[in-house]
């Protein structure tokens, strides 16, 4: 290493012949996936590779192709202590290949992304939050996994349930003495229901379909009608006033022609 | 002699791409996405069997503690009754029995090997989920390491690395999102992820 960083040196001050200078002949090159890293090139062939972390150089014959032994090229830098390396990741037993589980399960990654199977994009939904006793929170919790009246919703919550002194809700500004306390959150923390106590599925759905913002009862279908007649249905009272007045409008024209 | 300055110049600045830095649970305007409180970070610990590093087990369980699965308590310590060091298939095996002697399901998480960690960082972020992940450099151990962080932050212009060998709040390490990558594929240019599905705490309420 020393002698060919020695005629590197050399090299680089030596008068261009003829003041015709090869400025390609040395290349440094990097690679995205070995940010500490550089590799040598003279005349497009690798002659030796650098770890500026480690502060370790190796010689690269192109010829054999091998690379030597490590050694440091900047000695007497202020070092660090040197230290364990491994902290409990076996990266030799890590997938070659791209690979995706699913509580152990592979799942083909290639036809998934970018929405991974069971983990939606649930950035919008609304936030339920019981706080309670074990068994006050486990009866809602039961609720919102089984009951029918909560099917419907139970795709759009984004559920948890704390213990009263648990820290996510404890210094966080929520009342904690319900049996139990329920919350309704906008994801930005806008609380759009409380309840102090639990009073049902029933009352929980109606409840939470008052909260939610997306909600819009006129846009309930109503299948016992057919489509025309239930879209006419539902026009507001100023739409079939202005209707009208564009009808006499024409009417009185075509009988007035100018 | 102009070959070597740019050579000198390159050795000298080589530390500086990629700079990272130690700050608490803010820095610049930008704030952690997923802050757990100190009292619940863990501090690495090696296995009581060989002493190997469970770097793997502890970020998972500080990342359950995040996202409210109270009942994964006990898990890294239970763990590290065996021996210590960790890939994905063990964490798979590792889960179940754990879960099968506490007489509970396993609770949804899922795991990703490859090198597009991009794409399932950000959805962590989007959805306040703390992703666990390796981490294969920083200054802090001055060269390559093997090792398992959590992520509280991959939004804005930065990302955090909350460090088990560096629990607390002071303890946050700071870097660009970039940077952030690089590090999770380092040094095989492929990384390995870690999410519970649960999801975060709630925001703290407002009117």
């Amino acid at each position: 290493m020393t002698s060919l960083f020695t005629s590197l040196v050399i090299f680089a001050q030596l008068p261009c012949p003829g003041s015709k200078c090869r400025l390609n002949a040395v290349e440094w090159r990097t690679r995205g996936e070995e940010p500490n890293r550089v590799y040598l090139f003279i005349d497009w062939r690798q002659r030796g590779g650098y770890d500026a972390e480690r502060d370790e150089w190796r010689d690269f014959d192109p010829e054999a192709g091998s690379w030597a032994e490590p050694r440091p090229l900047l000695p007497r830098r202020p070092g660090r202590a040197p230290v364990s390396t491994d902290f409990g990741v076996m990266r030799d037993r890590l997938a070659a290949e791209e690979r995706l589980t699913l509580n152990g399960q592979p799942i083909d990654s290639t036809d998934t992304r970018p929405a991974y199977p069971g983990f939606p994009d649930d950035s919008q939904w609304l936030r339920l939050t019981i706080i309670g006793s074990a068994a006050d929170r486990q009866t809602v919790l039961d609720d919102l996994q089984s009951h029918p009246a909560l099917a419907e919703l139970r795709g759009r919550l984004a559920v948890q349930a704390y213990d009263p002194e648990h820290w996510a809700v404890a210094a966080s500004g929520f009342v904690r003495t319900g049996k139990p306390i329920i919350y309704v959150q906008a994801p930005d923390g806008r609380v759009l229901h409380r309840q102090d106590a639990y009073r049902g599925p029933e009352r929980l759905a109606a409840a939470l379909r008052r909260a939610d913002p997306d909600y819009h009862a006129e846009r309930d279908p109503d299948l016992d009608q057919t489509p025309v007649l239930s879209r006419l249905t539902r026009l507001p009272a100023w739409a079939w006033a202005g209707a009208a007045i564009l009808s006499l409008s024409l009417i009185s024209r075509w009988r007035n022609p100018r | 002699m102009r070959i070597l300055s740019l050579l000198l110049v390159f050795l000298s600045a080589a530390p500086m791409n990629r700079a990272s830095f130690v700050n608490g649970r803010a820095h610049a305007g930008e704030e952690l996405t997923s802050d757990l409180p100190a009292s619940e970070h863990l501090r690495n610990i090696g296995s009581a069997v060989d002493q190997r590093g469970m770097c793997v087990m502890t970020s998972i369980e500080m990342a359950a503690r995040w996202q409210g699965l109270e009942s994964m308590r006990g898990l890294r310590d239970w763990c590290a009754k065996e021996a210590g060091g960790a890939y994905p298939a063990k964490v798979d095996r590792q889960l179940k029995a754990f879960c099968a002697s506490r007489g509970m399901p396993v609770p949804a998480y899922l795991q990703y090997e490859g090198r597009s960690v991009t794409t399932l960082l950000e959805l962590c972020e989007r959805t306040g989920r703390m992703a666990c992940i390796t981490y294969g450099y920083s200054p802090r151990y001055g060269g390559t390491i093997a090792h398992m962080i959590c992520c509280p932050k991959f939004g804005g212009r930065l990302a955090v690395c909350l460090d088990s060998n560096f629990p607390g709040e002071s303890g946050y390490e700071w870097m660009s999102r970039d940077e952030l990558v690089r590090r999770v594929t380092y040094p095989t240019g492929s990384g390995w992820l870690f999410v519970w599905l649960a999801p975060p705490p709630p925001p703290p309420p407002h009117n």
